[in-house]
């Protein structure tokens, strides 16, 4: 925790990252805004799946969304300093984040599964893809829960290279030549 | 996603799941309601919702709590609903269709216009080959399905416009 303070302390000195943050924010709460509901409109996002907001699906929304854009702008941070950021643990949060409440209940699986039934047939009427959509369902909260503890993983991972600064490997060769 | 947050006219809240082109004839199929196997052909000359769903799925319980709250107009404009559980809850476990509805919608126990039940393996053959979670097929008083979609209380307007007719 005290690493993610110190890196916002270091990364938000910046005037210029209190606006990249402040518009990360807003996209990526928009996005989860849309998505969550998803799961109540059967995988359909539009205008109207606003009206299946509820309090959970708004705190969700609003956490990752914080999440996510504070990792967006410590990753341009790292960027501009020329160092690698982590970008692994992030993406498998937000991908988990944005594709669970799309499959849980829609026609998505159940075609997907179609498909692949009628390249192998032997998978023709086997409740496969209601069976990977039931286990969505049934663990929606715990996807919710790992996609959250994947975000904050790459929050500290990143907040840990802002924190370390600049790190400059010297070489046998500069090392030997220091000492003659 | 972009597409369908930016053009709210989209039709994808019609979404038609149907695998032949409408309308056509509503296959025949057996259900268990109360003890009871039922043929759908029993409704022949009401309009009928036969509404598939899975007590596990977030989308029904929405659905079911809609349905409930829209009731009075639906039963009034004379739609009978045939809400019958997945086969085998669509291959997971979960509440029977009478814990379902009695902890969700427990007014729509006494509703006269509402027949619950649970498909048998050939209705879901028939109708839902494909397993989805929630489906549902609007049929007409000839017996024929109009309209094949999902999530009825996203697709609430279409339920509506049918039963008011053309």
């Amino acid at each position: 925790m005290n690493k993610i303070i110190s890196a916002c302390k270091i990364v938000f000195s910046l005037g210029q990252y209190k606006i990249i943050a402040l518009i990360s924010f807003l996209v990526f709460l928009t996005l989860y805004l849309f998505a969550l509901p998803s799961s109540y409109t059967g995988g359909v996002i539009s205008f109207e799946s606003l009206t299946f907001l509820d309090g959970k699906s708004v705190f969700l929304s609003l956490l990752m969304a914080a999440l996510a854009a504070l990792i967006m702008v410590f990753i341009i941070y790292l960027f501009k300093q020329g160092q690698s950021a982590n970008k692994a643990s992030a993406t498998g949060g937000l991908v988990i984040g944005f594709i669970t409440p799309l499959l849980c209940c829609s026609p998505l699986l159940p075609i997907a599964f179609g498909l692949i039934a009628s390249l192998f047939p032997a998978l023709n009427g086997s409740f496969l893809g209601p069976r990977v959509q039931g286990f969505i369902a049934t663990h929606q909260e715990a996807l919710f829960a790992f996609a959250i503890m994947l975000l904050i993983l790459a929050l500290y991972q990143n907040a840990k290279r802002i924190t370390n600064g600049v790190c400059c490997r010297a070489s046998t060769m500069n090392i030997k030549n220091l000492g003659d | 996603m972009l597409l369908c947050m930016t053009s709210p006219g989209l039709a994808a809240w019609d979404l038609n799941l149907s695998e032949k082109a409408l309308p056509y004839p509503a296959p025949e199929g057996l259900f268990v309601s109360q003890g009871k196997v039922l043929p759908i052909e029993k409704y022949r000359g009401h309009k009928v919702m036969l509404w598939l769903f899975s007590t596990w799925c977030h989308t029904c319980v929405v659905a079911a709590k809609s349905l409930e709250k829209n009731n009075a107009g639906l039963q009034k404009n004379g739609l009978t609903i045939l809400a019958l559980r997945n086969y085998k809850n669509g291959g997971n476990s979960g509440l029977s269709i009478e814990q379902f509805i009695e902890k969700f919608v427990p007014s729509m126990t006494q509703a006269e216009n509402w027949v619950l039940g649970e498909a048998s393996a050939q209705l879901d053959n028939a109708y839902n080959a494909r397993h989805y979670a929630d489906v549902y097929f609007l049929i007409d008083e000839q017996g024929m399905v109009q309209v094949v979609s999902t999530s009825p209380a996203a697709t609430l307007s279409t339920i509506k416009k049918f039963i008011k007719g053309p």
